[in-house]
């Protein structure tokens, strides 16, 4: 039998019916390194429908990642990851906002969006913007699907949040605990707040976030709620946790 | 008048691990909200407390910090560290207290790396390393922000720049 057609080789796929995405609404707060990859993953599946936020631009220390090309420097990043999420599955319908979700439009658009949505990848760089996102989904009661590569580069995690039901990101000791949390911040160090980033970690986090995602989305599989990745090892962890009842997002003395 | 944290209880404040705790503010309310303006009446509150721990503790060390905007989204002050004196400024986003606010400090900020710059609120101190240890939450105030990241920047900026013979 011939396989032709876009989506051919999905409708093999036997553990789900990939179809059923088209009917999928999906935000990813951050198209940077790990939001544009998983964005073209969740493009090329079919999903129905994508909402990205990011005010930020592509700059020339963007092009290390993946998806943005030279030509793109100087555009803003919902805007070039738009046309090319058109240009890879004219199928999908993408709504991108240029504004910092922590504030004014951007804070109006994503109370607006969110709610709406089936699911919210989360690909963003700082810690307080993720706490912020967590909040707000638990709140809204969407499923977020979190991303993050360590400060080396090298290291990854995915974090699954289900509201009501998985551990939000608060109620992650793990993901938190870290020696030094006790002391005065460091600022020993010499160099500058930048972080490394190394495309080949971008792509394993984008994929699990992914695989993560469309296992949320489409109800197969079992979920992991909290997977590590180790680069430099090699190996990839899944963590159980609980919920921690006096957590101050998700706690039920809330 | 707002209740403040020393009225609210233990419940939902980090006691056991914090001694500042009574920097914390009871009311979340974000700019945009009506308890506003009881979260602000605690914010001064709070900064207020701080004021006096630095009075007891004698050191050369003083932050001075009000608000300077009709929504108090903009607190404006100095910040005081070895007998030197610099402006600060402190600017809180439509969603404070969910997010740190952020701070500037102008005289300072060309002679460090630790800084940040971004397109919406431009250069402003690194606090990529207060997000990792991460301490912030929902009642936490500026106050607190002020004693636990921007007087540790401070320090450590003019540390740097001292060793460097610039200061």
């Amino acid at each position: 039998m011939a396989v032709k057609g876009r989506y051919a080789r999905l409708r093999l796929f036997g553990h789900a019916d990939l179809s059923k995405l088209a009917s999928k609404r999906v935000a990813v707060v951050g198209v940077g390194g790990l939001g544009a990859l998983a964005a073209e993953i969740l493009a090329r599946l079919g999903v129905g429908e994508l909402v990205l936020f990011d005010y930020d631009t592509v700059e020339a220390a963007n092009l290390n990642r993946l998806v943005y090309r030279t030509s793109q420097v100087g555009q803003k990043k919902v805007r070039a990851i738009r046309d090319h999420l058109r240009a890879a599955n004219p199928d999908v319908t993408v709504t991108s906002h240029p504004y910092d979700v922590t504030d004014g439009k951007g804070l109006v658009a994503l109370a607006k969006e969110v709610p709406r949505c089936d699911l919210v990848l989360g690909c963003v760089d700082t810690f307080a913007v993720r706490l912020f996102l967590n909040a707000k989904c638990v709140a809204w009661r969407v499923p977020l699907v979190d991303g993050g590569a360590s400060e080396d580069g090298i290291n990854g995690s995915v974090h699954v949040i289900v509201p009501g039901k998985t551990p939000c990101y608060r109620c992650n000791k793990p993901a938190l605990a870290d020696p030094s949390a006790s002391r005065p911040t460091r600022r020993a160090d010499d160099r500058a707040c930048h972080f490394a980033s190394l495309p080949t970690t971008m792509a394993v986090v984008a994929s699990l976030q992914c695989q993560e995602a469309l296992k949320l989305l489409l109800g197969f599989g079992s979920v992991a709620p909290f997977l590590q990745y180790f680069g430099l090892e090699g190996r990839l962890e899944r963590i159980e946790m609980r919920r921690d009842p006096r957590c101050p997002t998700c706690g039920r003395t809330r | 008048m707002p209740r403040m944290v020393r009225d609210y209880g233990e419940k939902y404040l980090r006691m056991e691990d914090d001694l500042f705790y009574f920097l914390q503010c009871a009311t979340v309310a974000s700019p945009k909200e009506p308890a506003w303006k009881d979260r602000a009446a605690e914010e001064r509150y709070a900064l207020d407390r701080f004021v006096e721990y630095l009075k007891f503790l004698e050191g050369d060390e003083w932050i001075a910090i009000r608000p300077t905007s009709a929504a108090a989204t903009r607190w404006t002050g100095k910040v005081r560290h070895g007998g030197r004196e610099w402006d600060a400024e402190l600017v809180l986003k439509d969603s404070y207290p969910h997010v740190p606010p952020a701070c500037r400090i102008p005289e300072l900020m060309h002679y460090t790396d630790r800084k940040v710059d971004d397109g919406v609120l431009g250069l402003r101190i690194c606090d990529m390393h207060m997000e990792k240890n991460y301490w912030w939450d929902e009642h936490a105030s500026i106050a607190m922000y002020l004693k636990r990241e921007v007087s540790y920047w401070v320090q450590s900026v003019v540390k740097d720049m001292r060793g460097k013979g610039w200061l």
